[in-house]
């Protein structure tokens, strides 16, 4: 394996300062399914609802969420990928009835962060998208947050904070605290998202062992890192399989988040040529980078 | 004899590993130079495990509990363990403000024996707790710095 480079610095460059994530782009199988799908959470949020061809987008003031229809969509069923959706907080049961008396399954599971310590329920959409349904009166929004999986974490980082600048707003794993909870995971006492711990031996505790690997259990905090965009926050869950990656000259691939940035597009794509050790592509006024672990975004300049 | 060359690198233990982190970063100037390292993955994933270096010196961190002296304690505990990072003489007044400018209390500065090594030191503590020094060398001009004894 190829020792792991140095992150690049980027001392005395100011990032962008996206204010916002204004939206998601999901990829889904068939438009009708996923519309019937979403509309229960979506309504809670009252918007509109426009399809083209093969695109299906709902908008709710500053955020719009596109569905785009592929034959064999991009989903992580089983991994830490998910979107968090707002809905009143006397509506999460309601909602989770409906959409299982639909037919989907429902699970309950907090997360780590701590405005994600309550349980809610977690969905799959008909495609396999993990959805999280999140209580909140704070009407501003609809998508309250997103996940990614991610493996290199400093060079992610270097992507979301120090290049379209995001703020750390809380992470997970680094603390004696954390560990002990995914103890208490491991004895079956916490109804925890499956993506936020795993049972995790390194080579040390599997030393003298005689048995299989797998009789050895070690339950371990999965490492996780939030960062705040404006009200809206973007978490990065340390992946814990190797997933394959699109071909890696495509910088505009889908799924893709979408930030905003009050800056200018000339002043936006000048600072990403100077932070970023890595290609991106731009339109009039979006650029559209892929991070290091080959998750897409892409940041519309308002400036 | 293990013909050992020089102290490599340390790992500094606390409650809140990424926070102790990120005051290296913050006071002493340290500079994240890793997050996850693959050769300390677990089976299924890696494990948060960080390093970071001041200067050509390296550290990792780890999330610990241990019992640590009260935060009054600020030079060497029980053990008088640390770890001890030198300026230039030039340097040191700046040193000392800037632990003031970033609320770190610290003793000292100790002016050590004249003819010893080592002209003054602070001491302080990192917020893990770890004990840590800051001292000019009354030697730094020489090429070749071997162990001289103080006479007091």
């Amino acid at each position: 394996m190829a020792a792991t480079a140095q992150a690049p610095t980027t001392d005395g460059q100011v990032p962008i300062d996206a204010d916002l994530m204004i939206g998601a782009i999901v990829e889904v199988r068939d438009l009708a399914e996923t519309r019937r799908f979403y509309e229960p959470i979506f309504r809670d949020r009252p918007g509109h609802w426009r399809q083209t061809g093969k695109s299906l987008t709902y908008t709710y003031g500053q955020q719009t969420i596109e569905f785009v229809q592929k034959p064999r969509p991009r989903t992580i069923p089983d991994g830490g990928f998910h979107n968090g959706y707002r809905v009143r907080p006397g509506h999460v049961e309601g909602i989770a009835r409906e959409l299982q008396a639909a037919g989907s399954d429902v699970n309950w599971w907090r997360e780590d962060r701590p405005e994600e310590h309550g349980l809610t329920a977690y969905l799959h959409d008909p495609s396999g998208n993990i959805v999280q349904l999140v209580g909140s009166d704070d009407g501003d929004l609809l998508l309250d947050h997103a996940a990614i999986e991610v493996h290199a974490y400093d060079y992610c980082e270097h992507v979301y904070v120090k290049t379209i600048g995001g703020r750390v707003s809380y992470y997970h794993g680094w603390r004696v605290d954390d560990e002990k909870e995914a103890k208490l995971w491991g004895s079956g006492d916490d109804p925890c998202a499956p993506w936020t711990r795993r049972d995790n031996p390194g080579w040390y505790d599997l030393v003298g062992h005689k048995g299989p690997a797998s009789e050895v259990k070690v339950p371990r905090p999965v490492t996780q890192v939030f960062i705040g965009f404006g009200k809206t926050q973007l978490g990065m869950i340390s992946a814990s399989k190797v997933r394959q990656e699109l071909p890696e000259e495509i910088i505009r691939g889908t799924p893709r988040l979408v930030f905003r940035t009050q800056r200018s597009p000339e002043d936006a794509f000048g600072r990403i040529s100077a932070v970023l050790p890595l290609s991106f592509e731009h339109d009039e006024r979006t650029a559209y980078i892929r991070d290091p672990d080959g998750n897409f975004l892409e940041l519309r300049c308002e400036g | 004899m293990a013909e050992v060359e020089s102290i490599s690198h340390s790992g500094m233990v606390a409650p809140d590993s990424r926070a102790v982190h990120d005051w290296y970063e913050e006071v002493l100037g340290g500079k994240w130079m890793e997050t996850v390292s693959r050769n300390y993955e677990g089976t299924r994933g890696a494990n948060a495990h960080s390093c970071g270096i001041i200067a050509d010196y390296l550290y990792v961190t780890f999330p610990r509990d241990r019992d640590v002296d009260g935060s009054d304690v600020l030079r060497g505990g029980g053990d008088s363990f640390r770890h001890a990072y030198s300026v230039s003489r030039d340097r040191f007044e700046g040193a000392m403000q800037w632990l003031l400018d970033h609320d770190v209390p610290f003793e000292g500065p100790v002016t050590h024996p004249e003819r010893g090594p080592i002209g003054q030191s602070i001491y302080f503590r990192d917020n893990g707790g770890n004990y840590l020094e800051i001292c000019w060398r009354r030697d730094v001009g020489k090429k070749f710095n071997p162990v001289i004894m103080a006479s007091v």
